[in-house]
């Protein structure tokens, strides 16, 4: 028996399909199918028709009143992880369906979380749930990144951010079960970086037995990243692994206000300038970006050139949002390895 | 009745620990401490009852200690997370105690609260949840007779809040309350004073006060002096070497990210003599990059070295400005390596 129940108490799903059917059926009677779910060509008929091939079940809260669901509503450890595979193919290889990535996000992000809440309700846990909950990290943090520029009404990059944590601790809750896993050091390098500011993940890190080129890059990261060594932190950026690169995406925007803050101090004079070309390469913007974050921290400009001054670095000013690093193709290096995950962990045949 | 509840708890945990059976007898410690909650509730106006509270919840956390041990060991499907249910159990009797302010100083149950977030902090500090700490410091600050705590209870409550206060790179205050505890340790509970050392060694040397190799022999902490040999030379190479050295240790006991901390105490160290070498107010960063090279960072750049001196600046410990148009550090006339417990 593949699953593996805690108490042993637990419902056990009958449903073959990514949809059961009682709900397909509801969802196309009521209107309520996903572009993604339409039988192609349906779109304008009354109602569009499901394509029970693309119809994924939706994820909905558990709450009172809402009756438990039965076994042929609940799928089996199998269709599950058919079910994650056809989602995360999906996002990596649907582009332009929807006109914009962030409707595909949406879609996948919610019917994973689905996918999710099946697992605790069979009380699926252990090895083989792990492949499903690792690439699901994968599947967070490249869409926290590819997504990170929109605004806050297209991408919300804290409901991202809750659903990647959700997914991580369950993975390493399982590790610490004493399941292994040979995507181990990768997702605990992955939590170390994303959650830089606590320095639970980095501990974890030092305290394993084991050590690999990911898990150093990861350890290194974190000391330029609490030494405010951002020269060297910019410059290893770009030999780093793709997960990596993308789980320090996110605090970038910090790093480079910390820059300006010891800038100010440092390079503080009324008649030395600081070149924006040269602040350009080193903090990894372009040269708009630099002299909009000169003017965020209120860092005086002429010209081509900064001026830094002690007592101008505006301290109330937060960090200038996330940018994507263009010329360090992350995404398409991000794309490439969740494949590479795909084919390492999933029996693609099935 | 609580009262029969407690023995009748106790004597279940006591058979299970006969039998080998750690599981089991966390859990009816688990009762005993439950029971001993409802008990303390039903006791107005009197507190004597609290060396037991205190013998049954340090019990609770060894127990729970073991069975989890025993869990992790036998990589059983189901997974108690007894530390964490210790904690609530903990914290059942702390409520209780620290609500009681209707009684008499000398009846008062919150004599009892110390002790209890000693135990939890031993707890936090196991399961990595170190912001779960906050609300029970604040307990105890805010309480009037802070002071008046047995002083073993104080001496382990400033050994644990010191060592928060140096994961949150707060030095300063972390000195002060692992000075406290190491001041105020019992002179004979020598495995005590070496534990508080461990935390106020490195945090002592990012403010500038290197051990003396007297002082590590008698605690048996010469793990530390290398890497102090490291620093005082500003020899980067050595520090990495020096941690690798010890690496187990160090990271065992959660210093090993303070030690690379200190790197850049050595980098200090280093540049100061560069500038003592060239005996100049305007140091050529091409210079210290050279010097960086040497000292193990092979791989530095300039933009690199002026990134350090930058931080070092900006942290107050080197007096001066870079130029960047002639790639210079200008370092004040006066005292431009300030002493580092001056500047920290």
């Amino acid at each position: 028996m593949s699953s593996l129940g805690i108490l042993g108490n637990f419902i056990h799903g009958t449903c073959e399909e990514m949809c059961p059917k009682s709900e397909l059926e509801f969802r196309q009677r009521q209107r309520l199918l996903h572009p993604l779910e339409m039988k192609a060509g349906t779109i304008h008929h009354k109602p569009p028709l499901a394509d029970p091939l693309k119809t994924v079940k939706e994820y909905s809260r558990s709450a009172a009143g809402v009756k438990a669901e039965n076994a042929d509503q609940l799928r089996p450890l199998p269709v599950l992880e058919r079910t994650t595979i056809y989602l995360i193919r999906l996002a990596l290889e649907e582009q332009d369906l929807c006109g914009n990535w962030s409707t595909i996000y949406d879609f996948v992000a919610d019917r994973l979380r689905a996918v999710r809440k099946d697992i605790v309700i069979q009380g699926l846990s252990g090895r083989d749930v792990l492949p499903i909950l690792e690439v699901m990290v994968l599947f967070h943090l490249y869409a926290g990144y590819r997504l990170c520029e929109l605004k806050v009404s297209q991408f919300d990059p804290k409901l991202n951010n809750d659903m990647l944590i959700d997914c991580v601790r369950r993975v390493l809750d399982t590790y610490d079960y004493g399941f292994t896993s040979r995507n181990q050091l990768l997702l605990e390098s992955i939590f170390a970086l994303h959650d830089i500011n606590r320095t639970e993940g980095v501990v974890r890190l030092l305290s394993s037995k084991a050590r690999s080129k990911l898990t150093e890059d990861a350890i290194q990261m974190f000391i330029l990243y609490s030494s405010n060594n951002y020269a060297r932190l910019f410059r290893s950026l770009q030999d780093l692994p793709a997960p990596l690169a993308c789980a320090m995406a996110q605090h970038l925007p910090s790093v480079r206000r910390n820059a300006f803050n010891a800038m100010s101090v440092a390079y503080s004079s009324k008649i030395l300038k600081v070149p924006v070309q040269w602040l350009s390469s080193l903090l990894l913007l372009s040269c708009e970006e630099v002299r909009a974050e000169a003017k965020n921290y209120g860092v005086k400009q002429e010209a081509d050139f900064l001026q830094f001054s002690k007592g101008n670095f505006n301290f109330d000013s937060k960090p200038v949002p996330c940018t994507r690093l263009k010329e360090l193709e992350i995404e398409s290096k991000m794309q490439v390895f969740i494949k590479k995950f795909l084919v390492q962990n999933f029996d693609l045949r099935k | 009745m609580p009262l029969s509840e407690i023995v009748l708890s106790h004597l279940q945990a006591a058979n299970s620990i006969h039998d080998n059976d750690w599981l089991k007898a966390f859990e009816h410690q688990c009762g005993v401490v439950a029971a001993i909650t409802k008990w303390l509730q039903l006791q107005k106006d009197e507190n004597w009852s609290l060396p037991v509270m205190h013998t049954a919840c340090v019990e609770l956390r060894l127990l729970a200690l073991q069975a989890e041990r025993i869990q992790k060991k036998s990589h059983s499907v189901s997974h108690v997370e007894c530390l964490e249910k210790a904690a609530e159990s903990l914290m059942g009797c702390f409520r209780i105690c620290a609500s009681d302010n209707r009684s008499s100083e000398e009846m008062t149950k919150r004599w009892g609260m110390l002790a209890l977030i000693n135990q939890l902090f031993k707890v936090y500090f196991r399961i990595n949840k170190l912001n779960l700490c906050k609300p029970l410091i604040r307990a105890i600050e805010g309480s009037p007779f802070k002071e008046d705590f047995s002083l073993s209870q104080q001496v382990t409550f400033r050994y644990y809040t010191g060592r928060k206060a140096m994961f949150d790179s707060e030095f300063r205050q972390a000195e002060a309350y692992l000075e406290y505890s190491f001041q105020h340790c019992h002179v004979q509970s020598r495995k005590n004073k070496r534990r508080i050392l461990i935390y106020l060694i490195p945090v002592k040397m990012l403010l500038g006060y290197m051990p003396k190799r007297a002082l590590l022999e008698k605690y048996d902490l010469m793990a530390f002096w290398p890497a102090a040999q490291a620093i005082r030379e500003g020899n980067s190479n050595g520090l990495s070497r020096a941690i690798e050295k010890n690496e187990t240790f160090f990271i065992k006991n959660g210093v090993y990210i303070m030690l690379e901390k200190l790197r850049m105490i050595a980098f200090r160290n280093l540049f100061k003599k560069v500038y003592h070498i060239l005996n100049t107010h305007q140091i050529d960063i091409q210079a210290l990059n050279v010097a960086l090279k040497c000292s193990g960072v092979t791989d530095a750049d300039v933009d690199e070295t002026q990134c350090l001196v930058a931080n070092l600046i900006n942290d107050n410990k080197i007096k001066g400005y870079i130029s960047h148009q002639h790639n210079k550090l200008v370092v004040s006339k006066q005292n431009p390596f300030p002493a580092l417990h001056t500047v920290a």
